[in-house]
């Protein structure tokens, strides 16, 4: 889906990058240098989303996104920041942000981010959720592919809902870690991907591509066809 | 508990030790004082009576015992409380009012209290007596009634007391208000003092705008000074960090873009989408690196941690859920023992060090090896541990493990960063918590020892013990259960 996004970004290079990297995936993008200029350009609400990065000359991003929220403008607003430290996390979030991304980031875990945030209003809800065959019953907590049940063990459960109710998003695995097991830092082990591999073992057929396919270099996504 | 609070304070027990030593003070005076204006007034009376029996003795040498009790008649009415007797040598009664003859000449004292009660004002009186015999026989005595003297005495003491009273308490209650103050001034630097230990330095003792600043001011202002230098020097070294990580990541990041721009053009060239990948990889593997660093030096020097009631049970359990699969796959196997064991801490933070503690246990074990998750309370502590029955780590070591990079394999083949124990050792302390390497015979077993518990809300942990699979055999897992 092409989204209209707003990047404010002092460095040229980080900026051009996501630009380009932005309008090859179809986005429409305009860009800003400085604080003012971003809250200028953000105030008129036209915007599908808006990439903020912290430290900015004029106006820091902070307050450029305080502002904005307190003229009434709700775009969703993702900080890019080279300050990955939890403070300066929950200083972002609770200063009207919606996201976090820490430099240096890959494309997919912005364009992942961007997505995720530009169509937040459009999830799919409901008891009973289904995708190809898959069937996830909310409220019983039964999952039937092709009419035969599969036992998922809890987290596996809330990890296949999660995609199934975000079909056709990229999650990372750094999304996944915060989202599913509520992890802020990066564990050194494989827990997203060995969790993945278990949870495919009981849902995918052998003759038939995954449900949750691995997106290269990304992360994974539900296919819904 | 004020009161007990206010007897523990120094000033107050300077205040009423005070008060005390002005009540004995004011009491030994009045005892002095007392028998010191008895000897005077006695002195007094006597010399009085003397020169009355001296005069009356001349006017009985002038015109004999005729005179004599005509004198001592007009003498008597003056109501200037002397008294006099003149009786005949068998003991008749011949002039005066002086209630009782004394039995013998010279000095002697009628004690007032023991006479009957009479009409005549002179009894009922104490009353300093002279008495003599005259040339024909007679004996004349001249006593002085000491009334008029003992009110004045008494009037004295009386005046003494309440001075002393008024002394004693006005100063206790002077010295309450001023310490009262003083113990509430310092109550404010040693909450500042608090404050500031838990990690908010932006915490200040109170200091009075006084005209003239007092000693508790300038240590208020001493400590305050402190606090804003001690603020200062992490705020730069926060400031660092920050700057540090922006200038390294910032370069790393286009590197990292630049790389990916390159295999989107190129993706058709799966060589070249290998190396890029395995040049990222290597990227990604120095960041890691650097955001530990980042994030133990965050950890030590963030200003507060939100502290709040956490079952570290719960903490645990969520852990243990997330790592056993992939320690399952990794031919390794993680038991849980977990009993509620409510702290006050980050559970942020303490999922880390837990999540920090399994890495660390499934990274440097061999294959086959079970790993023994706790929690738990014993003697009024807290505590989680996680042990395996791995080779553990010499005695020698124990202290060095916890130091930031190091690894007891020096050529450092396994991936991590060698940070993971340290900023468990930064969690714990800002928990107050203590950081245990002990032998688990064998093996490894790090426990977290926190200081005091909270009573945890009933929760769906606490309903159920939570064994996953059987608890190994291990005599010293299981004598540490049963506390």
């Amino acid at each position: 889906m092409q989204m209209r996004i707003l990047v404010i970004e002092d460095d040229q290079q980080s900026r051009d990058y996501i630009l380009a990297a932005l309008a090859c995936d179809g986005h429409d993008t305009q860009e800003a240098h400085d604080g003012e200029t971003g809250l200028r350009m953000a105030c008129d609400g036209s915007y599908d989303v808006l990439v903020v990065d912290r430290m900015l000359p004029r106006l820091d991003g902070l307050s450029l996104v305080r502002e904005l929220r307190k003229s009434g403008v709700q775009t969703p607003a993702l900080f890019l920041t080279a300050l990955g430290s939890a403070e300066d996390r929950v200083a972002g979030l609770t200063g009207g942000g919606d996201d976090y991304l820490v430099k240096p980031f890959c494309f997919e875990e912005l364009t992942a981010r961007l997505n995720l945030l530009g169509r937040r209003a459009a999830a799919p809800r409901g008891g009973v959720l289904v995708c190809r065959g898959l069937i996830v019953d909310r409220l019983r907590r039964r999952t039937t592919r092709d009419g035969t049940p599969i036992d998922l063990k809890p987290l596996e459960f809330k990890l296949l809902e999660h995609f199934m109710l975000n079909p056709d998003r990229v999650f990372t695995r750094m999304m996944l870690l915060e989202q599913i097991w509520g992890f802020k830092f990066d564990p050194q082990t494989n827990i997203v991907e060995t969790h993945m591999s278990r949870l495919r073992a009981k849902i995918d057929l052998p003759d038939q591509p995954p449900i949750i396919a691995t997106v290269r270099g990304a992360g994974y996504c539900l296919r819904a066809a | 508990m004020p009161l007990r609070r206010g007897l523990a304070s120094t000033g107050i027990r300077l205040a009423l030790m005070q008060a005390v030593i002005l009540i004995g003070a004011f009491q030994a005076a009045g005892w002095l004082v007392g028998i010191a204006t008895r000897q005077v007034m006695h002195r007094d009376a006597e010399a009085h009576v003397a020169a009355e029996a001296a005069a009356l003795s001349d006017e009985y040498g002038a015109g004999g015992r005729t005179r004599l009790a005509a004198s001592i008649t007009l003498r008597s009415r003056r109501t200037d409380g002397v008294y006099y007797r003149l009786s005949r040598a068998d003991g008749a009664h011949l002039a005066g009012e002086l209630p009782q003859a004394p039995s013998a000449t010279g000095w002697s004292f009628i004690d007032g209290d023991s006479a009957p009660p009479s009409a005549n004002p002179a009894s009922n009186q104490d009353i300093v007596v002279y008495a003599r015999h005259l040339t024909n026989g007679d004996t004349l005595a001249v006593g002085e009634a000491m009334g008029a003297r003992e009110q004045l005495r008494s009037q004295l003491l009386h005046s003494l007391f309440w001075c002393g009273l008024i002394a004693a308490v006005g100063g206790l209650g002077a010295s309450l208000f001023v310490y009262g103050g003083v113990v509430r001034r310092v109550d404010g630097v040693v909450e500042a003092a608090r404050e500031a230990s838990l990690g908010r330095l932006d915490a200040r003792a109170p200091v009075r705008h006084a005209f003239v600043p007092d000693d508790i001011d300038a240590l208020a202002q001493a400590f305050n000074h402190m606090l804003a230098q001690i603020n200062g020097l992490l705020q730069s070294i926060r400031q660092v960090s920050a700057d540090i990580a922006h200038d390294l990541r910032t370069p790393l990041t286009r590197v990292r873009q630049k790389l990916d721009l390159l295999q989107r053009a190129r993706a058709s060239d799966p060589q070249l989408t290998e190396s890029i990948g395995s040049i990222n990889a290597d990227i990604d593997e120095t960041l890691r690196a650097f955001d530990a660093m980042l994030r133990l030096a965050e950890i030590e020097s963030s200003r507060a941690i939100a502290l709040q009631p956490v079952d570290l049970a719960a903490v645990a359990l969520r852990v243990a859920d997330a790592y056993r699969p992939d320690a399952e796959e990794s031919g390794r196997q993680i038991d849980a023992c977990l009993r509620p064991a409510g702290v006050m801490g980050d559970a942020e933070l303490l999922t880390h060090a837990v999540a920090n503690l399994l890495d660390n246990a499934l990274k440097h074990t061999p294959e086959g090896t079970r790993i023994f998750l706790e929690t738990g309370q014993g003697d009024g502590h807290p505590w989680l541990s996680v042990s395996d029955d791995g080779p553990g780590v010499p005695e020698l070591h124990r202290a060095a493990v916890l130091e930031r990079f190091f690894r007891l394999e020096r050529s450092r083949t396994t991936a991590g960063s060698g940070l993971g124990l340290a900023i468990v050792a930064a969690i714990a302390s800002r928990h107050r918590a203590r950081l245990e390497l002990l032998d688990a015979g064998p093996g490894l077993r790090v426990r977290l020892m926190f200081q005091s518990p909270i009573a945890t809300a009933p929760s769906r942990i606490e309903r159920r013990h939570w064994f996953t699979r059987s608890p190994r055999p291990n005599p010293l897992v299981s004598t540490e259960i049963s506390l």
